[in-house]
C-alpha cells in the first residue's frame, strides 16, 4: 500500500486517533470555512463566584510566579495572582493568563506517537505508553551494556524536574545532561561568580533603589526574574527613582526610562569602565568598601582604569563623554541605593563576560553591593537535594565527563556551576565528536531557538547515524517533536508537580509548589513520571533507585522533610498554601557578617583568608578584617575580585590573551565591519517565551509577526519603507570558535522591515519566538478546520477555524521570521556564552 | 454604589496582562477586544520614548451607544454601561455611535459586547480582571464620591462625549489612533502601527 493512503485526507486531530492509526502532522492547506459553532466552553466571567482555587506556579516563562488556578467542573477557566508567593505580590503578566489556552489546544499531543517513514517526514502511528516505555528502555540498555552510558543524552530547557532527571541520568551512568544556559545567561553568571562568588545573579533591592543604571536588560518585558523586579521598580519609580537605560534598541524598558542611550553594540563595557574612571578620579567611591572588600588596591584600580576615559568610551560607543560622566556622578550620588545591572544586551557578545564584570564593578566602587536599595544578591532558597533530601538509595554521579557537556575549551562554563556550552552540541554531533544512541529531549525547541538551528540543529537531528534514537516529550507538535522517533505526550504545567524557587526579591528565602489543577488528559503524562516508568524497565541495578510509584510521591518525600506547619506536613502544607517563606532578616551585606566561634572551629588562616578542611580539601570560608573573622565573598580571596587570578590562569593555559582584569576590547568582527554593514541583534517580546508560547492564541494575537527593525536613516539609505522586504546576508565571526574568513556566509533570508526611530542606525533587530514551522494553527498563523474527526475536549475552537486574522492568506501579517539561520554558533571565550548580538550583515532592498 | 475606572498611563508598562486577562475572562473571539493596550513611539532618534494606552469602554455618563440602541438593550448600572443580551439583536448601531470603538458584535452569538467593568467581579468583592492583575497598579476602580486624581481627565474623541472613566497622561496623538464608529482594530497591535515614522 502506498504511504499516502495511510494519511488521512485532512489534518486530523490527534485525540481522535485509534491505536495503530497513522496521521500526518505537518501543515497542509485545508480550506478555511465559515465558522458555525459557537464556543461551548465555560467562561470565567460566568463562574467567578464558585471556582475552585488551586495554588500553583506558572511556568510560561522563567519567572515562575505563584498563581491560583481557577477550576470549575474539571476545566481550567483562568488564573489569578497568588498572595502567598512573596515574589509577584499577587500579580501576573500576560503570559501567565495566556498559558491557559495550552491545556485545551486542539493540536495538543495526547497519545504517544511512533515515527513511521523517514525522520522528519511527519508521519506518526499511535502506540501505547507501555510500548513507548519499552521502546526507550530497549534503546538505553545496550548503551549501558556496551560500557557507553554517555551515549545516552538528556537535553532539556527550563523544565523544573532537574531532581528526577539528574537521578535518572546518574542511575544510567551518563554525565551528558545538556541545557540551554550558554544561550542565555552564562556570561552574566560567570561575571557574578568571578566578582562576588554568587551562583545566581543579582537580586536588585528595587523597591528601595533610587537609581537604576541599566545596561541591556529589558526587565519590563523579558528579564529572568523580571516580573518581581518590575513590580518593585514601579513602586520605586512612583517614589521618584530614576532609570537610565543603555540598549541598542528601544525596548519597552528603554522606552519608559528617564533616559535612553543607544550605544554601538558590544561597547557597554567601555561605557561602564569610563563611569568607573569618573567615580574613582573624582573621589566619588566608597572608601570603606574599596579598602576593606576589594582584592586590589585603589592605586591598582586607578592604573587599570586610566585608559578608559569618558572620551575613550565616547569613541567606542557613540555616547557623549559628558553624558557618561554626568550619569556616573548621578549614580554615585544616589549610592548606596543605586544599582548597575545587565542582561542579554550586554552579555550576548564575544566580550560579554568583561562587559558584565565592568558593570558589576560600578556597584563595588560606590558600595552598593549587598546594600539596602542596591546590588543585593543571595538570600534565595536552594531546592537541591542537600536541602530537601531525596529517597534513598541515591545513585552516585558518574565519575567522568565528556567534551559535549563539559567542553574543556570553555573552563569557566563549568567551574562553579554546570552551565555547559550547549550551542556547540549539534555542531559537535555533526562532526562526529560524540556518538548519541539515545537522545531524550524536553522543553527545548532547538531547531527554532539555536544559532544556525534551521541548518545545523536540523541536520544533526535528521541524521540517524549521529543520533540513533530520539524521544521527545512535548505538549504540542513542536519543532523538536517533528524530528523525533517517538513523541511522549507531556502534561502541561497546569497538570504536574514540581518544587520551585528563584531569586527572592524580598531577600528572604522562599519556595513554591507547582501542582496539578486538573489531571493530564488522555495518555498525557508528566515527563518526570515517564522517566520513572522507563527507569523501572532498565533492570534491577537502575530500578532500585526508583522504588516509588510516581513523581508526586517523590516530591512529597522531599517536601515532608520540612517541619510541620499549621499541623500539616510539608507536602500537605504546600498543596494548601502553595508557598513556604522562611522568616529571616533581609539578606543585606552578607559578606560583612561575622563568623561565629562555632564556624571557626578547626579553621586555619593564611594571608588573611580563613580555611576549613572539608573532605580532605582546603576550602576558604571567610576573611580576617581588622582582626575580626568575616564571611566575605564566596571568591577564592573572599573579597570582591576585580582582578581574577583564576581567569588569568585559565586564559594562560588556553593560550588566550587575558590578564584577569575586565579590560574592554571590541569583538574582532565589529572592528572589521564595513561602514555600510549592520550588526544583527535579537530580542524577546513581553508576550512570548522563545519556542514555547507561539501556540497560545491570546498571546500570539498580540505578537505574531516580527519584521526587522531598522532606523529611519538606515531605511533612507537602503531606499525602503515599513512593509518592504530586504535580503539579509550574515557572515561568520573572524575570531574565536573556528576562525573564519570574514566573507564566509552563514545565512541569507528575506525579511520584512519596520522603520523606526527606536534603534541604533548601525543595527538591525529581528526578534526570536516567531516564524514557527510547526505548533498548530495558531503558531503557524493559518485558519482551517480540524476536519472530519471530533476534536480534543469534544469541541473545535472556532477561533482557529476562521478568526486567525493575521493569516497571510487573508492579507494578514503572517507568523513572522526566524532569525537563527543568520546567527552563527559563536561562543564567547572562556565562558562559552552564545554571542547573539555580534553578527555582521549586509542588508539590501529586495 | 457607583464605580469609576482610573487609568494612569504614566505607570503602565505596556505588558498586555490586562488585555489577556480580559480575553481569558470573557473568551472574546480573536480579532475582537473589550480592552486593548496600544503603543506609540514619540520623538526622533536618539530622543525617543514609548507611550502606552490601556483602553476600554469609558462608561459614559450619557452614553451615545445607549441612545443609539433601538431595542433599549443598553442601560446604566451603578455608574457602568451594560448590554442586556436578551434585548440585543446584533444590529451594530452601538458600534457606530461610540467615538472610540469600544463595542463589537460577537460573531458567534451576534450580541454586542464591551467592557462591563467586571461588574460580576465587583459584586463578589473582587477587582476587575484587568485591575487585579496589573503589575504597575496603573488601573484602579474608585467608588461613589471618592476623590478623582486632579490630573485625571475623561478621554474625548468627540466634544459631546461624557466619559466617566478618567485617564492620566494620554497624548492627543495617542488618542488620534482611536477610530470613531469602528470596533477596536486588531491591527493596532502590529508594530508598524506604533507610529513614530
Amino acid at each position: 500500500m502506498e504511504r499516502r493512503e495511510f494519511i488521512k485526507k485532512f489534518a486530523a486531530t490527534v485525540a481522535a486517533m485509534q491505536l495503530g492509526d497513522v496521521i500526518s502532522l505537518i501543515p497542509n492547506a485545508v480550506a478555511a470555512e465559515v465558522p458555525t459553532a459557537a464556543l461551548s466552553r465555560l467562561r470565567l466571567a460566568d463562574s467567578i463566584a464558585d471556582v475552585l482555587r488551586v495554588p500553583s506556579v506558572c511556568l510560561n516563562c522563567s519567572n515562575v510566579c505563584g498563581m491560583n488556578v481557577l477550576v470549575k467542573d474539571g476545566q481550567i477557566l483562568g488564573v489569578e495572582g497568588s498572595k502567598t508567593d512573596p515574589n509577584p505580590q499577587g500579580k501576573l503578566c500576560a503570559k501567565a493568563h495566556g498559558g491557559v489556552s495550552a491545556v485545551n489546544y486542539p493540536e495538543r499531543i495526547v497519545y504517544p506517537l511512533k515515527r513511521v517513514g523517514e525522520r522528519g517526514s511527519g508521519l506518526w502511528q499511535r502506540i501505547t505508553m507501555e510500548e513507548a516505555y519499552e521502546m526507550i528502555a530497549e534503546r538505553i540498555k545496550p548503551a549501558i551494556a556496551a560500557g557507553h552510558p554517555e551515549r545516552v543524552v538528556f537535553h532539556g530547557g527550563r523544565n523544573k524536574i532537574g531532581d528526577i532527571v539528574g537521578r535518572f541520568m546518574n542511575a544510567v551512568g551518563s554525565p551528558v545532561v545538556l541545557n540551554h544556559r550558554a544561550l542565555c545567561s552564562a556570561n552574566k553568571r560567570a561575571a557574578n561568580l568571578t566578582s562576588i562568588g554568587d551562583k545566581d545573579w543579582e537580586t536588585v533591592d528595587a523597591e528601595r533603589c533610587r537609581y537604576f543604571l541599566n545596561f541591556g536588560s529589558n526587565f519590563l518585558e523579558a528579564h529572568q526574574g523580571g516580573f518581581p523586579l518590575m513590580r518593585r521598580y514601579v513602586k520605586a519609580k512612583a517614589a521618584g527613582a530614576k532609570m537610565v537605560t543603555f540598549d541598542v534598541r528601544l525596548s519597552n524598558t528603554a522606552g519608559r526610562s528617564d533616559e535612553w542611550h543607544a550605544p554601538f553594540p558590544a561597547s557597554e563595557g567601555a561605557v561602564a569602565l569610563a563611569m568607573a574612571h569618573v567615580i574613582v578620579n573624582e573621589n566619588r567611591y566608597d572608601a570603606e568598601f574599596v579598602n576593606a572588600w576589594m582584592n586590589v588596591s585603589l592605586a591598582e584600580i586607578k592604573t587599570f582604569l586610566a585608559p578608559y576615559t569618558p572620551k575613550f568610551a565616547e569613541e567606542a560607543s557613540g555616547i557623549a563623554a559628558s553624558d557618561i560622566a554626568r550619569i556616573a556622578r548621578e549614580f554615585a550620588t544616589a549610592a548606596p541605593a543605586c544599582v548597575a545591572f545587565t542582561n542579554r544586551g550586554t552579555q550576548g557578545h564575544q566580550n560579554g563576560f568583561n562587559n558584565e564584570r565592568a558593570v558589576v564593578l560600578l556597584n563595588a566602587l560606590v558600595g552598593s553591593v549587598g546594600a539596602e536599595g542596591g546590588y543585593a544578591y543571595g538570600g534565595s532558597q536552594s531546592i537541591k537535594g542537600s536541602n530537601f533530601p531525596e529517597p534513598a538509595p541515591i545513585p552516585p554521579k558518574p565519575k567522568f565527563s565528556t567534551d559535549l557537556e563539559d567542553p574543556k575549551q570553555y573552563p569557566l562554563s563549568n567551574h562553579w556551576a554546570k552551565m555547559k556550552v550547549s550551542e556547540l552540541v549539534f555542531d559537535k554531533l555533526l562532526k562526529g565528536e560524540h556518538q548519541v544512541d539515545v537522545y531524550l529531549s524536553y522543553t527545548i525547541a532547538a531547531p527554532q531557538n539555536w544559532p544556525e538551528g534551521p541548518q545545523v540543529t536540523v541536520a544533526a537531528l535528521k541524521d540517524e547515524q549521529k543520533i540513533k534514537f530520539h524521544a521527545c516529550s512535548d505538549v504540542v507538535y513542536s519543532e523538536m517533536a517533528h524530528y523525533a522517533d517517538l513523541i511522549l505526550p507531556d502534561a502541561t504545567y497546569f497538570e504536574r508537580y514540581t518544587i520551585d524557587a528563584r531569586n527572592a526579591y524580598e531577600l528572604q528565602p522562599y519556595m513554591v509548589l507547582r501542582q496539578p489543577a486538573v489531571e493530564p488528559p488522555f495518555d498525557c503524562e508528566n515527563f518526570a513520571d515517564s522517566l520513572i516508568n522507563i527507569a523501572k524497565r532498565l533492570g534491577p541495578d537502575i530500578a532500585k533507585y526508583f522504588d516509588f510509584d510516581s513523581y508526586a510521591e517523590f516530591v512529597a518525600y522531599r517536601l515532608n522533610s520540612l517541619p510541620k506547619r499549621d499541623g500539616l506536613n510539608g507536602f500537605d502544607y504546600m498543596k494548601k498554601h502553595g508557598a513556604w517563606v522562611w522568616e529571616k532578616p533581609k539578606n543585606y551585606r552578607p559578606f560583612a557578617k561575622t563568623l561565629s566561634a562555632e564556624q571557626l572551629l578547626g579553621t586555619t588562616v593564611e594571608n588573611g583568608v580563613i580555611y576549613q578542611e572539608v573532605k580532605g580539601k582546603k576550602q576558604a570560608i571567610g576573611v580576617m578584617q581588622n582582626g575580626v573573622a568575616k564571611r566575605g565573598f564566596q571568591t577564592p580571596s573572599r573579597k570582591f575580585e576585580l582582578h581574577s587570578p583564576y581567569v588569568e590562569q585559565m586564559a594562560q593555559q588556553l593560550g588566550i590573551k587575558d590578564d584577569g582584569w575586565p579590560h574592554f576590547a571590541f569583538p574582532e568582527s565589529m572592528t572589521q565591519r564595513k561602514p555600510h554593514q549592520l550588526v544583527l541583534t535579537t530580542f524577546k517580546w513581553n508576550v512570548h517565551t522563545q519556542g514555547r508560547t507561539a501556540p497560545q492564541k491570546y498571546l500570539t494575537e498580540i505578537v505574531h509577526d516580527n519584521p526587522a527593525w531598522i532606523n529611519r536613516q538606515t531605511a533612507k539609505r537602503l531606499g525602503v519603507k515599513s512593509g518592504d522586504f530586504v535580503e539579509v546576508t550574515s557572515y561568520r565571526p573572524v575570531s574565536d570558535y573556528q576562525v573564519h574568513n570574514p566573507s564566509e556566509v552563514v545565512g541569507k533570508i528575506k525579511v520584512k522591515v519596520v522603520v523606526t526611530e527606536g534603534i541604533h542606525p548601525d543595527v538591525i533587530a529581528i526578534s526570536n519566538s516567531m516564524g514557527m514551522n510547526y505548533g498548530g494553527r495558531i503558531a503557524e498563523g493559518r485558519n482551517g478546520k480540524a476536519a472530519e474527526l471530533p476534536a480534543f475536549a469534544q469541541a473545535e475552537d472556532a477561533d482557529m477555524v476562521n478568526h486567525i486574522w493575521w493569516d497571510k492568506r487573508r492579507g494578514g501579517a503572517g507568523n513572522g521570521f526566524n532569525p537563527n539561520s543568520l546567527i552563527p554558533i559563536n561562543p564567547s571565550p572562556l565562558v562559552g556564552n552564545q554571542s547573539w548580538n555580534d553578527t555582521i550583515c549586509d542588508v539590501v532592498k529586495v | 454604589m457607583s464605580y469609576r475606572m482610573i487609568v494612569d498611563t504614566n505607570r503602565c508598562v505596556g505588558c498586555h496582562a490586562c488585555s489577556v486577562a480580559c480575553k481569558q475572562e470573557f473568551q472574546a473571539p480573536l480579532g475582537h477586544f473589550r480592552q486593548m493596550t496600544i503603543y506609540r513611539d514619540v520623538g526622533s532618534f536618539p530622543q525617543v520614548k514609548r507611550e502606552f494606552l490601556p483602553i476600554s469602554c469609558r462608561h459614559c455618563e450619557h452614553p451615545d451607544c445607549m441612545v443609539a440602541c433601538k431595542n433599549q438593550a443598553i442601560h446604566k448600572v451603578d455608574g457602568t454601561v451594560q448590554v442586556d443580551e436578551s434585548r440585543c439583536n446584533g444590529c451594530g448601531d452601538c458600534i457606530s455611535a461610540c467615538s472610540i470603538g469600544a463595542v463589537y458584535v460577537n460573531p458567534y452569538t451576534q450580541k454586542a459586547e464591551k467592557c462591563t467593568l467586571c461588574l460580576h467581579r465587583l459584586k463578589v468583592g473582587l477587582q476587575p480582571a484587568c485591575v487585579s492583575t496589573c503589575v504597575a497598579d496603573a488601573i484602579s476602580i474608585i467608588t461613589d464620591n471618592a476623590p478623582i486624581p486632579s490630573n485625571a481627565v475623561g478621554i474625548k474623541n468627540r466634544a459631546s462625549d461624557t466619559p466617566r472613566s478618567r485617564h492620566i497622561g494620554v497624548s492627543q496623538a495617542m488618542l488620534d489612533k482611536l477610530q470613531e464608529g469602528k470596533p477596536f482594530d486588531p491591527h493596532l497591535y502590529e508594530i508598524d502601527q506604533w507610529g513614530g515614522v
